[in-house]
């Protein structure tokens, strides 16, 4: 007797409604974190290897004269659009904490830093015309999900020889997913209905890269990474094992002049290890994705580099979770940037250090999907 | 420095505005709903087959839940449903004396007032009288009383008053004083020491019953009767002295007994209905239940007084102990009142959904609905449902809604 009753919506209601950081971060493991600072971020990320205040490259913190903790605010407004019907918003993330410092007067870095892997903060509220009991009911849907991912790395680095610096680091990721789903009917006579669900997980990874200065003029970067798999459990019951992306990436540093520094950057990270554990839990899959981005940072004060700098940027990436299976959604970013260093007058040494960056961002996929976003970015640093 | 100042008055704006958030994007099915739509079924339980019972009085001689004259109203009829019925009422004895100023004085009656409230009726019926009989041996008038042994007093020596009821009242307050010359007929011999015993009859006329108030109601039947006593205080010489009902029921020459291959509610004393179903682990234990209806077939027309009001009332059980189970009524939410018509013959569909959740977890009470008659033990209806062994068993009709599959990367 029993009979699945809405297998025939009466009306497809053009409906939605709210959301999140990206629509791009409803599917899968949710809208994957960039990791970089304030200053990378003003670059497009074509600097992040290089930086020794992002978490892209272990080896970049060899950089790091003294003591350093940098906070990120990430502000996000936003414009997107599905199929019939578009919405803004904007949140807030505090997407890049770190701590970085040598250790005494030996050639080591360490370093700790906690960057947002995955986003999976949204809320959807759909409408959708029912048949119960033969009589059209109108259902009213809301699915929010709070929280992600998150990356805590601990990381060292040496510091050669020659322009040579190496560095690893061991990556803790966790967090979790409260998910929530309300769902109200026109028809009184039906009870709401309130279901929850705490999705965590928990993985481990392992990362390492290079960076070597080739005379005055050039650099380049190596960095890869593994994050094994995560165990995913929903309200403390496991249900899943869902692999993570290997990471690859290099750059490369071209300074042709006092003022002026270019750098290029190339990643590859193989979201489909997700994919068969995706798809075995209901979604749409994951796919390998590749990200470039093109920056430069020119100095206006040759004298005094860091004060006013202007850092711009352009990236391009794909996006590992498509809204629909099979499509291949992808996103391109212009990035422009500064910031200033304050200096003790009596050290001549710098104790602190805000930057801007201001992105703008256009995601799409071929479904219809489409989304602007503006990425407002402040970064403190603080050499205390 | 202006530069700092800038980036620092840019901050402090960047701060302001993320103290705000806006979460807003497009929400399109099934593109940007992880884990799909909630799906929504529906599913029919027929009760667990001969776990359905009628409990009460199915035999003669077994006791019903409310005996007659123990719920709120006393039944009197005049062939209504093929039957006869007569109220009668018992008033605690009169004392011969009373305590006036610390001394026990003898007193003299001034008047006597008797009164009933009649609390149904057919509106339908016109020209009702209420004949008030006093029954002999009043001492004697208990549960033991007969049909016969008051229909036998119901003389006319015996008659005390025939008191009209209004056409246009639904329910009304009778009254009857006797003073002066009428006292003579209310007078209590000393052998009855005190006690009156009263019986009500409808006067011939249409087939008809009326519920009159009983012991236990907001109006029960009053026994007042006015005296003066020899004392000098003017304030002290008239008194009052209240009787109250002592015993009150109603007989009839048939008994109203319950078809126990039936699933039957109601009737005086009251039977009861225990109905049982089986719920699906899956559904128990895991679905959110957001409509649940019970369907029951009446085997014959709803009975009883046209126009009076008569409901199902459905609990659910905190244990199942057969017909002792102990029934949930811990808030008004939990008793579920669904209203009859008399006359009505259609299936019965209640909304028990706030009954069958308490089924789930946490409560896991157990799976089964007691039905009884509201008011109990009082009204005239007898409300007869098909079971698993006669007629149309119940059903019960669930909505669910099964967890929602949140996409579990």
């Amino acid at each position: 007797m029993r009979r699945l009753l809405w297998l025939v919506p009466l009306v497809g209601l053009p409906t939605a409604v709210t959301a999140q950081s990206s629509e791009f971060g409803t599917r899968g493991l949710g809208l994957p974190g960039r990791a970089l600072s304030v200053r990378a971020l003003g670059t497009s990320g074509s600097f992040a290897l290089f930086d020794s205040t992002s978490s892209a490259n272990p080896a970049s913190i060899g950089a790091v004269p003294a003591l350093t903790a940098t906070f990120t605010l990430l502000q996000n407004f936003r414009s997107s659009q599905a199929p019939g019907q578009s919405v803004t918003g904007r949140d807030t993330r505090f997407p890049q904490i770190g701590v970085f410092g040598p250790v005494g007067r030996r050639p080591f870095t360490v370093g700790l830093t906690y960057s947002t892997y995955t986003d999976r903060d949204f809320s959807v509220a759909t409408t959708s015309d029912l048949l119960l009991r033969g009589v059209p009911v109108t259902s009213y849907d809301t699915l929010t999900s709070r929280g992600g991912l998150n990356d805590l790395r601990l990381a060292t680095a040496y510091r050669g020889l020659a322009g040579w610096q190496f560095g690893i680091g061991f990556h803790i990721i966790t967090g979790s997913a409260r998910t929530d789903l309300r769902r109200s009917f026109s028809d009184s006579g039906f009870t709401p209905v309130h279901q929850r669900a705490e999705i965590s997980y928990v993985g481990f990874g392992l990362s390492g890269g290079v960076i070597h200065a080739i005379g005055d003029h050039l650099g380049i970067a190596l960095a890869a990474r593994t994050d094994g798999t995560a165990r995913v459990d929903r309200d403390s019951t496991r249900v899943n094992r869902i692999g993570l992306p290997n990471t690859w990436g290099a750059a490369l540093r071209w300074t042709p002049s006092s003022r002026l520094s270019l750098a290029a950057e190339g990643s590859y990270r193989t979201w489909s290890e997700a994919d068969a554990a995706l798809v075995a839990g209901g979604g749409t899959g994951a796919q390998s994705t590749k990200g470039f981005s093109l920056g430069g940072v020119y100095v206006t004060d040759a004298r005094r580099p860091s004060r006013r700098p202007i850092r711009f940027g352009v990236h391009y990436a794909q996006l590992p979770f498509p809204l629909v299976a099979g499509d291949r959604p992808s996103e391109l970013g212009l990035a422009l940037g500064s910031g200033i260093h304050f200096t003790d007058s009596r050290s001549h040494r710098d104790v602190a250090s805000l930057d801007l960056s201001l992105e703008h961002v256009w995601r799409r996929e071929a479904a219809g999907y489409r989304e602007q976003a503006w990425l407002l970015a402040l970064g403190v640093s603080v050499r205390p | 420095m202006r530069a700092g100042f800038r980036l620092g008055l840019g901050a402090l704006l960047l701060g302001a505005v993320a103290c705000q958030e806006h979460l807003a994007a497009p929400g399109e099915c099934p593109g940007v709903c992880p884990g799909g739509r909630s799906a929504v079924y529906d599913t029919v339980l027929t009760a667990a087959a001969g776990q359905d019972s009628t409990f009460g009085p199915v035999a003669l001689g077994q006791p019903g839940y409310v005996a007659p004259g123990a719920g709120s109203s006393l039944r009197v009829s005049s062939g209504l449903d093929g039957r006869q019925e007569r109220a009668i009422v018992r008033f605690i004895g009169l004392p011969d004396s009373v305590l006036v100023n610390d001394t026990l004085r003898p007193y003299t009656i001034d008047s006597v007032a008797l009164s009933v409230t009649v609390l149904g009726r057919d509106p339908a019926a016109s020209g009702l009288s209420l004949e008030l009989y006093r029954l002999p041996a009043p001492g004697s008038v208990d549960s033991t009383t007969s049909f016969a042994a008051v229909e036998g007093a119901l003389t006319p020596g015996n008659l005390l008053a025939t008191l009209p009821i209004a056409d246009t009242a639904s329910t009304a307050g009778l009254r009857v004083v006797f003073t002066g010359a009428t006292l003579a007929a209310i007078q209590i011999p000393p052998a009855d020491s005190g006690v009156l015993a009263l019986a009500y009859r409808l006067a011939p006329g249409p087939v008809t019953g009326v519920r009159l108030g009983s012991a236990s109601s907001a109006s029960p039947p009053s026994f007042i009767t006015y005296i003066t006593t020899p004392v000098v205080d003017t304030a002290l010489q008239h008194q009052v002295l209240p009787r109250i009902v002592a015993f009150s029921s109603f007989v009839s020459p048939t008994p109203q007994l319950a078809d126990a291959a039936t699933l039957t509610s109601g009737g005086a004393p009251s039977a009861r209905a225990l109905v049982r179903f089986t719920l699906p682990p899956f559904i128990r234990d895991s679905s959110t239940i957001i409509r649940a209806t019970l369907e029951l077939t009446p085997l014959q027309p709803v009975n009883g007084l046209p126009g009076d009001t008569v409901a199902i009332d459905l609990r659910a059980l905190l244990s199942d102990l057969g017909a002792k189970s102990p029934r949930l009524a811990s808030s008004t939410s939990q008793i579920l009142l669904h209203y009859l018509t008399v006359g009505e013959s259609d299936t019965l569909r209640i909304d028990v959904t706030s009954l069958v959740t308490l089924w789930q977890p946490p409560n896991k009470l157990p799976a089964a609905l007691f039905l009884a008659l509201q008011p109990e033990g009082s009204s005239f209806t007898q409300a007869v449902f098909g079971s698993t062994r006669m007629g149309a068993a119940p059903r019960l009709r669930l909505t669910y809604v099964l967890p929602y599959p949140f996409e579990t990367p």
